[in-house]
Order: C-alpha cells, then structure tokens, then sequence
C-alpha cells in the first residue's frame, strides 16, 4: 500500500465529501482524487518515475495537497519544503537531495528561476487553481528527469536540521509512514467527521503524519489559509467553518491559553488539538485545559527520524502526567539508555532511544551518520528523557545543541557558517536564548575582524535574513572582544547560554 | 484631542519608521522602497509569523504602545494601512 490509496479510499468511499477548503479553491474528495490523477499524469509526461525526486514548494493551499498526493501516484518521492525558506536555502537542498521536480506557484517560482540561474536546471511546475476551480500547470522542462531505483522505496524525504551545517534529509518508506499514522489516528479516537484547521506549514512531518495522512484516511475536511499564524484568524474559523481538531507546537498554545476574551467566539465544536514540536509549558496547559474545558489537549512527541510520532497522550480517558508526552505508541519500543547504551531504571534521565516500522530508512546519501544514528535498529533521538513507573515519557532536554525555536529545529552551526561569511567578522558562536512565547531563539555572539568597524544589529539580521529563514535569523546580537573557551579551543557555550539569557 | 506628541506621529512619520522596523524581515530589502499604504504585507513583502511578530514588538517599542492579540489577524496585515491605522489609534489612546 503507498500512501496516495489512503486518498483513493477516502473518494470511492466519500467522493461529494469537500475535502480542502482553501482560499484558491473548495473541493471534494472525488475532485481531489481526479485533479492529483492529472497533475500525476503531468508528472509522468515531465519523466517521473519511481524514486525521482520532486520538490513541493507550496504554502498550505489545495495545490499543496494535490502535489503531495500526485507525486505518490507517479511514483516519485515527495520532498516538501517550507516557503519561508530563502531561495538560497531552496536551491541548496534541491542539489542535496538531487531534485529533478519543482512543484511550486508563481511568486515563487519566480524567485526560484532567479536564485537558480543557469547553475541548476530542474523542471518548474507552476501550479494554481484557476477562478473555475480547474487545476491549471505549466511546465517549464530542465534537464532530463532522474529515477532512482535503489531508494525507490523512498516514499518522502525530509530534511532535517544537522549537528552540523550541512542539512540531513531523512528517507521515509510508505510502511514507515503509514505504520505509525494507523495506530496514531487509533489512540487519537476521533468520533466523527473532523474539520481540520492546519495552522503549521505542512511540510512538517509533525503535520504530515498528524493532520495529512491521518484526516485523508478518514476523509475529513481541511480548512488551510496559506497565511501566517494568528491566533484570531484561527477563533474566527473555529467560529465559521465548525473546526473540531488541529496541530500547536507551544508559541501557538501560548497565544491561544492568553486570548484576552475568547468568548465572543463560538467554539464549541473544538474537540481536539494535538501539542508537539517542544514541550509545552505547564502552566499554558493547566490555562488551556482551564480556559478551554471542552477541547482535549493532547501532549505528542515524535521526530521525523522516527517516521514521526513516538508517544501520545492518549486514547482517553487515562490519566497522563501534565508534564509527559504521554506513553510509548503500541509497537513503538522506547528505552532509556546511559552513554554505554545500557538501559537505565525508571525515572531515572538518560537519552531516548526508538525501535519501530516507522524508524527511516535512512539520512539520504550519509550512510555513516544513519549508521551511528540507527545501531542494531534503535534510533538514538539525541534527546534526553525518562520513563515512570507507569511508561509515561518525560522529555529533559537534548544532547544536541539544537535550537528549538516555534517548534522548528534549528542547527546552530548553519547561523555561523552564514555569519562568518561577514567581511567585518572574524568568529561567530550562536547559541539558544529562553524565550516566553517561542520557548528559544537564537542569539548570536560575535568578534569582529581588526581594523573593521562594528556591524549595527539591523546589519547582521539584514545580512542573514538574505540566506536564511527568519526563525534562523540572530533575535539577539552581541559583539564580544573574544568568545569564552574551553579545552582544545572549544567554545563554551553553556557560558553563553547564560548570557544570552540574561540579554533584553 | 490631539495632542502635540501624537500630531508629531503622522501616518507618514509611521511609515517610514516601520519601513525601518520592516528592513531586517522581508524577503527583498528593495521592495521597502516603493511600500504604500496599500501594500498587502504578508503576500507582497513575504513577511511571515517570525516577521510579523518582530514587526509587532518593534512597533511596541518605537511607538511605546502596546498591541493585544485581539487586535491582529490576517487582515491587520493585508495593507500597511491597516497596521498603521492600529498603530495611530493606539499612540493616540496613550496620549
């Protein structure tokens, strides 16, 4: 079974169901399942076949779900990616992971043509829904289309932040992702037709798993705005279109805990959200479940290494400890390790360690990192955790220097390497500030060259802002004569750590 | 009624300093040179949840006013003018 049957399922069984409503079009799952039939035939005229690589550079729009789906039925391999992701950011991965496809809309595919140039020659596919609400897509043809039969299999790629600058691109197979999305939508239970309001990028494996493929499974209805996050625009459509289950990370539970009066809207029909990404807050969960009593909080933990989710506060109604993230999936086995891999009792803080089907095939073309990754099966997460007495799973913190920023990780050494590329910098460390809202962001400390002037603040983020993300862009900045050091040269961070902290 | 302070920040006097505030988040520093009020922030500058967030607590910062999550949704930000209009409103409230 690959994933695009989940959808062929969902329109034999509910074809006039409306299965997106977007701001380009509304449509039903048996239009849903013809346009993807299309655009997929497109796809085999421009030379897809099994294990070409195609990009998805889309914001949360129908276009967005049609490619995902029409790329399984060309039996390609779906890499998704965010649009806030800079064109040089793009363009790197689209190399790393040897794209052939781009599936994307105009604006940015504009963007794309430019920061491409003659280097890089892979097919546009510029897709829109017209006025009609007729798929529209235009080719524009590169080089000849690769297939890749050794990771043919290879059903979706995800690129993952690194422990070094140079970006991961998990491999996930269709029995990775459709293993672990079954008994997840089993514990989550959900009773009825579901209104799904997709307030994350879709191109988040969280969202994949979570909101994707467990809501097509069931032919439910997604509510996607392709806009930024607000949290009123979120009230409002709980309000309007009756939505019933969606997908935080912590920033948005946040805002949704301290929404001033959240009353004058009627939203009664929420049922379930799901948190994951980082650890939310107990005191915004304690809010929620105050403020919000009839909407089931539900604390997840997953990474995309791990084919996505790996504990659950669920089914209900048991009791999970407000600081967990609930228990170990049926079929996904959990340990708690010292640094010698030996397990470790109960409650006592080790790294966390995963075996399951949804465990990756692994990191695409670096067989040695998915060799120290995946020993004897067992996916060392990098993050540290304990088991209860009851198998509830805490999480700690992480051996990484990660940093966790709205429920993106971001690899700190990708901010240096952008930043020492600075004509006025000589050496650069970036480290993780607390942040209420956000949980971390990225503070960065810098020595500048002799002889230079200082760069202002506003120069730096300009500087950044040009190759990276926003969330990766440095919130705060701070020149010091020298960074603090450790043995061998190595940078303290930890001591940065807490300067960052004490930074306003 | 006016007050001096606030006569001193005019719509244009906003413009041009959240032009500043702006700088550092949109996707194109060049397309800062020809905003106007109708600019749609989100479709044409590229700003995102990051940059409207930074926008938001710049604007707290410069204007010394402070912006509810009540009052932001999607079409704070589909034209300057809207933002500005919230940013006038609220100088003139602490005035």
């Amino acid at each position: 079974m690959r994933i695009i049957d989940l959808l062929r399922i969902s329109a034999a069984n509910r074809p006039r169901t409306i299965g997106v409503k977007s701001t380009s079009a509304e449509i039903s799952y048996g239009q849903m399942l013809a346009d993807v039939e299309q655009l997929s035939e497109q796809l085999r005229s421009a030379g897809c076949s099994r294990g070409t690589k195609v990009a998805v550079v889309l914001d949360n729009c129908a276009e967005y779900l049609v490619s995902f789906f029409a790329i399984s039925a060309a039996e390609g391999t779906i890499l998704p990616l965010s649009t806030r992701m800079t064109p040089y950011e793009v363009v790197r991965l689209i190399e790393r992971a040897d794209v052939s496809i781009v599936i994307t809309g105009e604006r940015c595919g504009k963007r794309l043509s430019i920061a491409m140039g003659d280097s890089l020659s892979v097919t546009l596919l510029n897709i829109r829904y017209d006025a009609a609400g007729k798929l529209m897509a235009d080719a524009t043809k590169g080089q000849p289309v690769r297939a890749d039969e050794h990771n043919s299999d290879v059903a979706l790629m995800v690129p993952t932040s690194g422990t070094t600058g140079v970006p991961k691109i998990v491999m996930l197979t269709d029995d990775n992702l459709l293993s672990n999305m079954a008994v997840y939508r089993l514990l989550m239970g959900f009773e009825g037709r579901q209104v799904v309001y997709c307030g994350l990028s879709l191109h988040h494996i969280y969202c994949i798993c979570a909101q994707i493929l467990t809501h097509i499974s069931r032919g439910d209805t997604f509510v996607l705005t392709g806009r930024p996050f607000f949290i009123r625009d979120f009230l409002k459509s709980v309000h309007r279109e009756a939505v019933t289950a969606s997908a935080f990370v912590p920033s948005m539970a946040i805002l949704l805990a301290e929404y001033p009066e959240p009353q004058e809207f009627d939203l009664a029909s929420l049922k379930y959200i799901t948190l994951s990404g980082a650890k939310t807050p107990r005191s915004t969960y304690e809010m929620l479940t105050r403020r919000y009593p009839a909407t089931r909080f539900i604390n997840t933990y997953g990474m995309s290494e791990a084919g996505s989710r790996i504990s659950i506060a669920a089914p209900f109604p048991q009791h999970y400890p407000v600081d967990s993230v609930g228990r170990p999936m049926p079929g996904v086995s959990v340990r708690i390790a010292d640094e010698s891999e030996y397990d470790l009792p109960a409650n006592c803080p080790g790294e966390i360690l995963v075996n399951s089907s949804g465990v990756m095939k692994g990191y695409y073309k670096q067989p040695d990192l998915t060799a120290q990754t995946v020993v004897d099966g067992w996916l060392k997460t990098g993050d540290i955790g304990k088991l209860d007495e009851h198998r509830n799973l805490f999480i700690l913190g992480r051996i990484k220097d990660t940093i966790v920023t709205g429920g993106e990780n971001v690899c700190p050494f990708e901010i240096e390497e952008c930043l020492i590329e600075h004509p006025a910098i000589r050496e650069v460390a970036v480290v993780a500030k607390t942040d209420r809202l956000l949980q971390e962001v990225p503070c960065a400390f810098i020595v500048k060259k002799d002889g230079e002037q200082y760069p202002t603040d506003a120069d730096i983020k300009k500087f950044c802002k040009v190759r990276l993300s926003s969330h990766k862009v440095p919130r705060f900045v701070r020149f010091l004569e020298q960074l603090p050091k450790l043995e061998a040269s190595k940078i303290d961070r930890n001591s940065l750590r807490k300067v960052a902290d004490t930074l306003h | 009624m006016e007050t001096d302070e606030a006569k001193k920040t005019g719509r244009p006097q906003i413009i041009t300093r959240l032009r500043e505030i702006l700088e550092p988040w949109v996707s194109d520093a060049d397309l800062l040179d020809d905003i106007t009020e109708r600019t749609n922030m989100i479709a044409e500058l590229g700003l995102d949840s990051i940059g409207i967030l930074q926008v938001v607590i710049g604007a707290e910062k410069t204007f010394g006013i402070s912006i509810s999550d009540r009052e932001l949704d999607s079409d704070t930000f589909a034209m300057m003018g809207n933002f500005v209009s919230l940013v006038q409103k609220k100088i003139y409230e602490n005035n």
